[in-house]
């Protein structure tokens, strides 16, 4: 019974970090319709970067993030405004071909940079202490300050979309990207605002991720692999279905592995199948669409 | 009279498709003017080209006398230019209130929220109602009253009346004169003919990318009107 809880226990926690990693992706996707196939190599850079700030500043990873969610976010409207603005219509498929060039890029560039060695951002003892829940029964504060991150970001992201008038901005930019720039909007500026939001989200992900794990430059395509599985469980462009669906995709890989230490990834991606297939528009599904 | 819209040899483009042959208007302060025409003879065009939707070139479109052809659409509604599009195009993930808030543009003036729910009533009933569950009457209101918010000079309506019952129409025009004795021009892009010399005080007819013919509202001929509408000598 213990076994069980606390198997539970740590696939919800693990689902908030896979959480964490889809919302940059949901955002992207919920605004501009691109899906960014660079995803999990932008968050891998993001926890290089940290290495970078670690090293060269002496910080504490956590305190990295003040220099790498502003980094990152910079880069994420860069990117928008000078390459994915010229992508973004109709078509997706332009918008995949440029993001998968990027990923190739930054898998390249970190590997020429960094090296293939595994690395890890070395947060003392945070990764050690724990949370005794009870006899037998504890849970990392590591997870618990990522999952309690995790619920936070998507709680401000949607406040922001739901009250303040950016967000309404970018809801209408979504629906109708003609029609909004009659509004005073500039919808290449919403755009790029959008996706530094999203890259600001992806450097508290990639930070926690190379904090909980070790990481080398080729890290960046599994992660977008269940980023992806957890934004399509949950529903396309809705942020706490995205929460849901990273929560389903740890409780399915905890299940797993206890199960049979090699079958973890595998329940994962069986579950995403299951409800692809019985649900194929996700759990909480946003119809934006009239 | 002194213009505050006026066009000069305005031509425009679809790739290699001319739509708009060097077209000559002229809108004053407080101003209905009705635009008719067949399908395809450039109305909506016009519109488009008037808010950079369909690039113009910068002497083509004058707004108190300055040149403002080409400018950016965004920047287009500090000027004091406002589009009720074709076919509404509410945005259906916002309320009816927030797409009335959207429309602001950060301007001041006497069209605020209470205002236009003071124009249109049945709107302040259903301000959280997401905008497309309205009507389509409703959401003609939303789409009049979201490019009011912006307290516009000149206010360009696209096709008021398409999909719309005859009474609902008659609703719809009936706020004009309440839009216009702030100053407000109103250019309306009309297919019913009837309507647009009901509405106006000048007419335009479109053909083929041309003005065919021009002129006050009440002194045209219904032989005039049918001639300059389907080229028939």
């Amino acid at each position: 019974m213990l076994n069980l809880i606390d198997t539970l226990l740590q696939g919800v926690m693990l689902g908030g970090q896979y959480a964490l990693m889809a919302v940059g992706l949901s955002l992207a996707f919920g605004v501009m319709r691109l899906v960014n196939v660079a995803h999990g190599d932008f968050i891998v850079l993001a926890a290089y970067l940290a290495l970078i700030c670690m090293t060269t500043l002496g910080l504490h990873p956590l305190a990295a993030l003040i220099v790498v969610v502003p980094v990152m976010a910079i880069v994420g409207y860069g990117v928008q405004r000078l390459l994915l603005n010229r992508a973004v219509g109709r078509d997706i498929m332009p918008a995949l071909l440029i993001t998968f060039g990027l990923s190739v890029i930054i898998q390249n560039g970190l590997l020429e940079v960094f090296s293939a060695d595994s690395r890890r951002l070395d947060a003392g003892g945070l990764t050690a202490a724990g949370l005794r829940l009870g006899d037998g029964l504890a849970v990392g504060w590591f997870p618990l300050i990522t999952f309690g991150l995790a619920v936070a970001v998507i709680a401000g992201l949607e406040a922001l979309f739901a009250r303040s008038a950016l967000g309404r901005a970018f809801r209408a930019v979504s629906d109708d990207q003609e029609i909004v720039q009659l509004m005073g909007y500039d919808n290449r500026h919403l755009y790029a605002l959008a996706m530094a939001l999203a890259f600001a989200v992806m450097a508290v992900a990639g930070v926690l991720f190379g904090i909980g794990t070790v990481f080398d430059p080729a890290f960046g395509p599994p992660q977008l692999l269940f980023a992806f599985e957890a934004v399509i469980i949950g529903g396309m462009g809705s942020l706490w279905g995205t929460l849901a669906g990273g929560v389903i995709l740890g409780l399915a890989q905890a299940i797993g592995f206890r199960v049979d230490p090699g079958w973890g990834i595998l329940f994962g991606h069986a579950v995403f199948l299951l409800i692809l297939a019985v649900q194929p528009r996700g759990l909480i599904p946003k119809t934006r669409d009239a | 009279m002194s213009a505050l819209l006026e066009t000069r040899e305005l031509t425009a483009f679809y790739g290699d498709f001319q739509a708009l042959y060097g077209i000559d208007l002229a809108v004053a302060a407080g101003e209905v003017v009705a635009i008719i025409g067949a399908n395809g003879a450039g109305k909506s065009t016009f519109l488009k080209a008037l808010v950079g939707l369909v690039a113009a070139k910068a002497e083509a479109v004058r707004l108190d006398g300055a040149a403002i052809g080409g400018i950016a659409p965004h920047r287009l509604v500090g000027l004091g230019l406002a589009l009720v599009p074709e076919g509404r195009r509410l945005f259906p993930s916002l309320t009816v209130e927030e797409n009335l808030r959207i429309g602001t543009a950060g301007s001041r003036g006497q069209w605020t929220l209470e205002a236009i729910y003071d124009l249109f009533p049945i709107l302040a009933e259903r301000r959280s109602s997401p905008a497309t569950a309205l009507s389509g009457g409703q959401q003609q209101m939303v789409a009049i009253g979201r490019a009011l918010m912006s307290n516009p000079r000149l206010l360009l309506c696209d096709e008021l009346s398409l999909g719309l019952a005859p009474t609902v129409i008659r609703d719809i025009y009936a706020v004009f004169p309440r839009i216009c004795k702030a100053g407000t021009a109103i250019v309306v892009v009309e297919q019913d003919i009837g309507q647009a010399m009901a509405a106006a005080d000048r007419l335009y007819c479109f053909q083929e990318g041309r003005v065919s013919l021009s002129g006050p509202a009440a002194s045209l001929t219904r032989e005039q009107i049918s001639t300059a509408y389907f080229g028939l000598h």
